[in-house]
């Protein structure tokens, strides 16, 4: 990997928020999963080259202290959105991955102005019109995280079978970050869906078509709800699709942040 | 002393694929569909567990422990305020002891509170309510968010409590509980309020707010050491609270089965750890997956009592104290978690544990697992004839009163002694 990230806390609303940050360019902001940030992977680097990358460990997850009082994800999107006037960050692409989706698309309708793109990788935060989200309450955490790829074998490598003890007390501690802001409904709103129809931020939603997670049917769902929104399917891809397909990723969010600019 | 009345209530069906030699995959908690339920089957369980209660109250006993779980076939108790109403209506004297009703589960306290007021009118005066916080099934049954369960259970009490004593109406604005207009028609008729005691085995949080409270604690089959620990934690938590402790703030729960002759009582004694009897007691074949009883943030994992790493807990990994296999029948009869016998027999073992332990509530825990109606029966007949006369003259013999003899929260006699 390229670069080195910076890791950084500042106080916003009484607590500490911990983010890493790398790179040059416009910013872009990225919001991990639910299963917790992943730390700077080959998706952070690979936008690293073109962006001022910076990832946030959400409110409640990684190193970031979590808000007692906090019990949705617009709660988490507020604190985030403090957060980017902190950093006095007034112009920046928005990446959200599944759960940081969701936060994501919150912030997104939440924020004072548009955002110079928004890209969704897998989002939660909309119920689908058939099938479930996947209950990661009814599961085991390590198999819920497997779950996230849409490959055994893919699983394999970032979480073997064998290796769970040493995930279990940062997957545990993030299940409860989870159930403290989306135990019912489970990881989406009703209230979201009408907002979005405002969303003045270009908006980009990806799927993967093997996601196990949150059923790729959702992606029609925000394209129709979104004012400017354009889905790319990832063929086989899971949930995880910056874990599994960083490159390709990546490049779909180079894509859209060049297009918004051109338009 | 108080002596208490319990069973789980079983749903016992013969035919279903998790009774008898059930295997362990067969029997996990919250895997078994209810698609086999039979009403027929189930009528008959209630009227006959109706029907022990009558007896047990003519037998002697001072009352009935009753439980409520969700969706689960190892007890029937899921609308436990159900069973406790009609016994208000169709028993005389025994105290209908409800441990406990899942006051941070429930959606709406107020009817809770309602609910336990009209009972306590109709018996006029015979509810004891206890609180629970209910295991993992129980929020994910009825759907209530495990981190904020400590929280919402606290809230309740304290908004239950109100119902009961300060005249409405009045508001409540509280964190997670708001009403506009609390007003019920319905009051306690023990005053200030009906008993509260509070029923535990691992949480320490709970444990420590009982004793706060002043609430007697009724360890519910645990082993006799780590029991005694959290009896002497209590009395501790107690004495920084400003009072003294005693056998009127314990209460110890007990798998007992009294039968006529030895051979007989020990083949009777093992149905408990045959059928739908409660999965996680040790010796059964029934298991639970562990993410689903360790449901984010219900239980604190640095807060836990003495129990947790009881012979019980060691058993549960396979670690033998007592020379059996853990868990098995006679591992648990040899460290006295299964008493059985003829009413000679259990006498001596129960004497040990009043002495080891000195609770002033012993809860009776019979007539479950696989065992049917005239096994219950003769237990409770022998129970009344000879175990719980002696019990009383022990009683009085090592001073073990029972929160009905002795205030829990000033150390006073209620009665003339």
């Amino acid at each position: 990997m390229g670069f080195e990230p910076q890791e950084s806390a500042i106080e916003v609303a009484g607590g500490s928020l911990r983010y890493l940050q790398a790179g040059a360019g416009p910013t872009l902001l990225v919001l991990h999963h639910d299963i917790g940030p992943s730390g700077w992977t080959p998706f952070h680097d690979a936008l690293a080259s073109g962006f001022r990358v910076i990832a946030p460990d959400i409110p409640g997850f990684g190193l970031s202290t979590r808000a007692e009082w906090a019990r949705h994800p617009r709660d988490l999107a507020a604190l985030l959105l403090a957060f980017t006037r902190r950093l006095g960050l007034e112009h920046y692409t928005l990446a959200g991955l599944g759960f940081g989706g969701w936060v994501a698309a919150e912030m997104a309708s939440y924020a004072p102005g548009p955002l110079d793109a928004l890209i969704l990788a897998s989002p939660a935060g909309l119920k689908p019109d058939a099938e479930d989200i996947l209950d990661q309450i009814m599961m085991d955490p390590y198999e819920y995280a497997r779950a996230g790829f849409a490959e055994d074998e893919t699983a394999d490598r970032f979480y073997p079978r064998d290796a769970f003890k040493e995930h279990r007390d940062r997957l545990d501690a993030h299940r409860e970050a989870i159930a403290r802001v989306t135990w019912k409904p489970y990881m989406y709103s009703y209230e979201l869906p009408e907002i979005l129809r405002e969303m003045q931020a270009p908006a980009t939603v990806v799927w993967g078509t093997a996601n196990r997670v949150i059923p790729p049917a959702c992606a029609s769902r925000w394209a129709a709800l979104l004012p400017d929104c354009r889905v790319r399917l990832l063929d086989g891809a899971g949930h995880f699709l910056d874990l599994e397909r960083p490159d390709e990723l990546a490049r779909i969010v180079r894509e859209a942040h060049s297009a918004a600019r051109e338009a | 002393m108080f002596i208490g009345y319990f069973t789980e209530r079983p749903y016992q069906d013969p035919s279903a694929p998790y009774f008898g030699d059930a295997k362990k995959e067969e029997l996990t908690d919250l895997v078994l569909s209810n698609g086999t339920y039979d009403p027929e089957i189930a009528s008959d369980l209630y009227n006959r567990y109706f029907d022990e209660k009558l007896y047990a109250e003519e037998m002697g006993f001072d009352g009935f422990m009753m439980n409520e779980h969700h969706s689960t076939p190892f007890t029937m108790g899921s609308v436990v305020n159900i069973e406790a109403a009609i016994l208000a209506r169709i028993t005389k004297r025994a105290k209908i002891v409800l441990l406990g009703n899942l006051i941070g589960v429930r959606s709406d306290p107020l009817f809770l509170a309602e609910e336990l007021a009209v009972m306590d009118v109709i018996s006029r005066g015979r509810i004891v309510s206890g609180w629970v916080r209910g295991t993992g099934r129980e929020s994910l049954s009825h759907n209530s968010p495990t981190p904020f369960n400590w929280e919402r259970f606290q809230e309740a009490h304290d908004f239950i409590i109100k119902t009961w004593t300060t005249p409405g109406p009045f508001r409540w604005e509280g964190r997670y509980f708001q009403y506009r207009y609390v007003n019920p028609w319905a009051k306690p008729f023990q005053k200030p309020h009906m008993p509260i005691w509070v029923p535990g085995v691992l949480s320490y949080n709970t444990l420590e707010w009982a004793a706060r409270h002043r609430f007697p604690y009724i360890m519910t089959a645990t082993d006799e050491d780590p029991t005694k620990q959290c009896f002497d934690l209590y009395q501790q938590i107690a004495r920084d609270n400003g009072y003294e402790a005693g056998p009127q703030n314990y209460g110890y729960m007990i798998k007992l089965h009294v039968d006529e002759t030895e051979e007989l009582a020990d083949a009777t004694a093992r149905k408990l750890l045959q059928g739908p009897s409660n999965p996680f007691l040790e010796g059964n074949q029934g298991g639970v997956h562990p993410h689903l009883q360790n449901l984010p943030g219900l239980t604190s994992k640095k807060q836990l009592l003495p129990t947790a790493s009881s012979r019980a807990a060691l058993a549960g990994r396979g670690i033998s104290t007592t020379g059996f296999q853990p868990g098995s029948f006679d591992d648990q009869r040899a460290k006295r978690g299964i008493i059985c016998g003829t009413p000679e027999t259990v006498l001596k073992d129960l004497r040990v544990a009043l002495e080891k332990l000195r609770p002033g509530t012993i809860m009776i825990w019979d007539g479950d697992g696989a065992m049917n109606h005239d096994d219950a029966m003769r237990s409770l007949r022998l129970m009344g004839e000879v175990v719980l006369p002696t019990l009383r003259e022990w009683s009085k013999e090592l001073d073990l009163p029972g929160p009905f003899e002795r205030d829990p929260a000033t150390g006073k006699d209620l009665v003339a002694k």
